[in-house]
């Protein structure tokens, strides 16, 4: 990207002759441009497709007209590290980062030379006894003592402000390493294993974790695994709160449903938790994940994910059965212990380590040839998603045309650059290996030239998962252009789905809503696209694969 | 800080005097900063911040309403606007960095506490093309900022900058074709 030098060879002396035209052409109407062109640019072909691009470029876009522009999504860390600064008798020397409950420092005890990691909790409310309580609980997991469980040293505060000074760990959150797709699966169930213990062992002295994710469980440096937190969501703040009725709410996406229904949450609402984390090691994705917080509480409590093996054909059955039990939204129906969790995980882990024979065709080939081209992919220096296959999926356009309301000839299959009567209808057909979801968005002129969204396809709420689909006929009768979106999603998008609940004719007008489908759409990762037989088709690691072309008319 | 302050140095700055910016800047700056931490740790991740709504509540806060005038308001969004190009790029490129394998320290990193990559790549982009643009046209480069960044209409831009308004309509009307087509070559930004 950087090295290229877009217009290279510009300078300001010609930008200024450039813009002179442009702006002229600009302000025609663009039937006029052309003649315009002819006589502006007199035969200079360089100029004029320059110009040309220019004009398309500004014709396609809306991005920087949207002038309040950057929406962030909260956390945007700007206070200073903190160095320097005393809590306690601790000495601050760098901020390591934001959580749910407060700032972690990482500091010095002088008095022993002790590095630590110091959580400064910004929501402990309560009185002195109950916060008393909740360091007692928090020690007491740590006082298992176990490899896998984070120490904890000691419970103070300072002028208000409460704090834990805990081991300090150098190494990488589950979390960030499952950003990264690099490690194997093989690695990442060893370390399930391991918190899997940490979690049972825990249980076993009567602690639940209650927010088990996998931004607590951290990865150090020499592959050995240490939970974090444990017991700290009963009382703290921030992302977990505490209910009216003593009941709590972990982080949306990880959280058990009976978590999310404000009922008590004992050691097999971890479990359920530890099923998330577990989910996202196979798939390299969320089993819940809506786009917002209600719909992903909504989906916690109703969904039940695609299988795993189903999303990752890789993933071995006796593993993507154990999710599957661990993400059961009646607790009776999980493993009742923790133990029992990690046994069956530590016996999977050895099935691939053997090159064992679980069931369903030949996964550990599948997982060594992956790793072998990951391999390959690294040294070549090729950014590889790890776990996800590559999705892929074909579209093209049916057209036909139109006279007076009645087909004239047959359909044939258009290419989405070609340009559209007013009044030709069209349809469209989609096809994958993988079963998925198809979805079709249309933005084109309102009346009055509003911004406004279709939802051209489904145009029934629950339309099952589908290898191949071709959609009702669609009449464009205005001429211009429209943008169409395409997308390919291995689960119901709940955010278009609401729109038919709304809308029976998936008209989209008001102009929240509008802005809100426009940001996801845009939002969605690229996917490559290429030309073949049976249409376009589109390649990428995603959950959501999605497409977006012009429609024009005339 | 007083509000009082600021209102005086971005009048004496409305009446020609160059220094008075060297001293409000950093005034801003820091109320811009301190207002974005503060947005960020109250509201949690279903809600979006707008450059251009931190931008005005660092105006309401900082300046007294009552002496503003409507030139002073043109002055101080205008280095609000590059402060806030200057912020969110920051962050997006760091955020960035982060991404490619840095961040071997960070103990506990929240999920909410990214810049949706689309979003972050994008501003990365501009920021780019945009000092780009500044080498063919400085002023060029400072309309797009003053609208995108502050949200500036034409008015306010052609005020801040004291230029003509139709100037500044020609200059956005180009401009922005320039950098579109510019992000459009580097990669998929919209």
């Amino acid at each position: 990207m950087g090295d290229r030098r877009p217009s290279e060879g510009l300078d300001a002396g010609q930008w200024g002759r450039i813009r002179e035209i442009l702006e002229s052409a600009l302000g025609l109407v663009p039937e006029l441009r052309a003649a315009y062109l002819d006589e502006a640019c007199a035969g200079d072909d360089g100029l004029r497709s320059e110009i040309e691009s220019l004009i398309a470029a500004s014709e396609r876009s809306a991005f920087l007209d949207r002038a309040p522009l950057p929406s962030l999504t909260p956390t945007m860390t700007i206070n200073a590290s903190g160095a320097g600064r005393t809590i306690g008798h601790y000495r601050v020397v760098d901020r390591i980062g934001e959580g749910g409950m407060g700032t972690v420092y990482k500091a010095v005890d002088p008095r022993i030379g002790r590095t630590v990691a110091l959580k400064v909790i910004s929501h402990l409310g309560g009185s002195g006894d109950e916060k008393l309580r909740f360091f007692r609980e928090a020690k007491a997991a740590s006082a298992l003592n176990h490899p896998n469980i984070v120490t904890i040293y000691e419970y103070d505060s300072d002028h208000e402000v409460d704090f834990i000074a805990m081991e300090y760990i150098k190494g990488m959150t589950l979390h960030a390493m499952l950003a990264e797709h690099r490690a194997s699966l093989e690695t990442l169930l060893e370390y399930a294993v391991q918190a899997g213990g940490a979690v049972a062992a825990a249980h076993a002295a009567g602690i639940v974790h209650r927010d088990l994710k996998a931004a607590n469980i951290m990865v150090t440096d020499t592959g050995t695994v240490k939970v974090l937190d444990f017991g700290l969501a009963k009382q703290a703040g921030g992302d977990i709160e505490v209910t009216r009725t003593g009941a709590t709410l972990g982080t949306p996406a990880y959280m058990s449903p009976e978590q999310v229904k404000g009922e008590p949450a004992d050691s097999r609402s971890d479990i359920f938790s530890f099923g998330v984390i577990l989910y996202e090691i196979a798939c390299g994705r969320r089993p819940f994940h809506g786009i917002d917080l209600p719909s992903t509480l909504y989906a916690v409590v109703n969904e039940v994910p695609l299988a795993p093996d189903a999303v990752n054909p890789a993933v071995p059955r006796p593993l993507a059965s154990v999710i599957e039990r661990c993400l059961r939204k009646n607790k009776e129906e999980r493993p009742q212990s923790m133990d029992s969790v990690r046994a069956e995980l530590s016996k999977v882990f050895e099935q691939l380590g053997r090159g064992g024979q679980p069931s369903r065709g030949t996964p550990r080939r599948k997982i060594i040839a992956g790793a072998a081209f990951a391999a390959a992919a690294l040294a070549a220096g090729i950014w590889l998603p790890r776990w996800h296959p590559q999705r892929t999926f074909t579209w093209t356009i049916l057209a036909q045309q139109m006279r007076d309301g009645q087909p004239l000839g047959a359909e044939y299959v258009a290419s989405p650059a070609d340009t559209f009567h007013a009044g030709w209808r069209l349809r469209f057909r989609a096809q994958s290996p993988q079963p998925g979801f198809l979805y079709l968005i249309d933005r084109g002129p309102g009346a009055k030239g509003a911004d406004q969204l279709w939802l051209l396809y489904p145009r029934q709420p629950a339309l099952a998962a589908a290898p191949k689909v071709v959609t009702g006929w669609s009449v464009f009768d205005q001429s211009g252009t429209d943008r169409l979106w395409v997308l390919w999603s291995d689960h119901p998008i709940e955010l278009l789905l609401n729109l038919l609940r709304d809308s029976p004719t998936g008209e989209v007008r008001d102009p929240a809503s509008v802005r809100r489908i426009l940001d996801y759409l845009t939002r969605l990762p690229p996917a490559a696209a290429t030309s073949t037989q049976n249409g376009v088709q589109l390649r990428a690691a995603g959950d959501v694969l999605g497409a977006s072309i012009e429609l024009r008319h005339q | 800080m007083p509000p009082t302050d600021v209102t005086g140095l971005l009048q004496k700055w409305t009446a020609g005097d160059k220094s008075a910016i060297d001293q409000v800047t950093p005034l801003i700056y820091g109320e811009l900063r301190k207002l974005a931490h503060r947005y960020l740790r109250r509201e949690r991740r279903d809600h979006t911040l707008q450059s251009t709504a931190l931008v005005h509540e660092a105006w309401l806060r900082l300046v007294d309403q009552t002496q503003a005038k409507w030139r002073d308001r043109a002055h101080f969004f205008a280095v609000s606007g590059h402060m806030m190009r200057r912020i969110l790029v920051d962050h997006a490129r760091a955020q960035h960095r982060d991404k490619r394998g840095g961040g071997a320290e960070v103990l506990v990193l929240d999920e909410a506490i990214d810049l949706p990559r689309q979003r972050s790549l994008q501003l990365i982009a501009l920021d780019d093309a945009l000092v780009d643009l500044a080498r063919l046209d400085a002023r060029q480069s400072q309309v797009i900022e003053l609208r995108f960044f502050a949200g500036l209409s034409i008015d306010e831009t052609a005020e801040a900058l004291g230029v003509s308004k139709a100037t500044v309509n020609r200059d956005w009307i180009t401009g922005r074709a320039w950098l579109l087509r510019e992000l459009d070559r580097r990669g998929p930004v919209v």
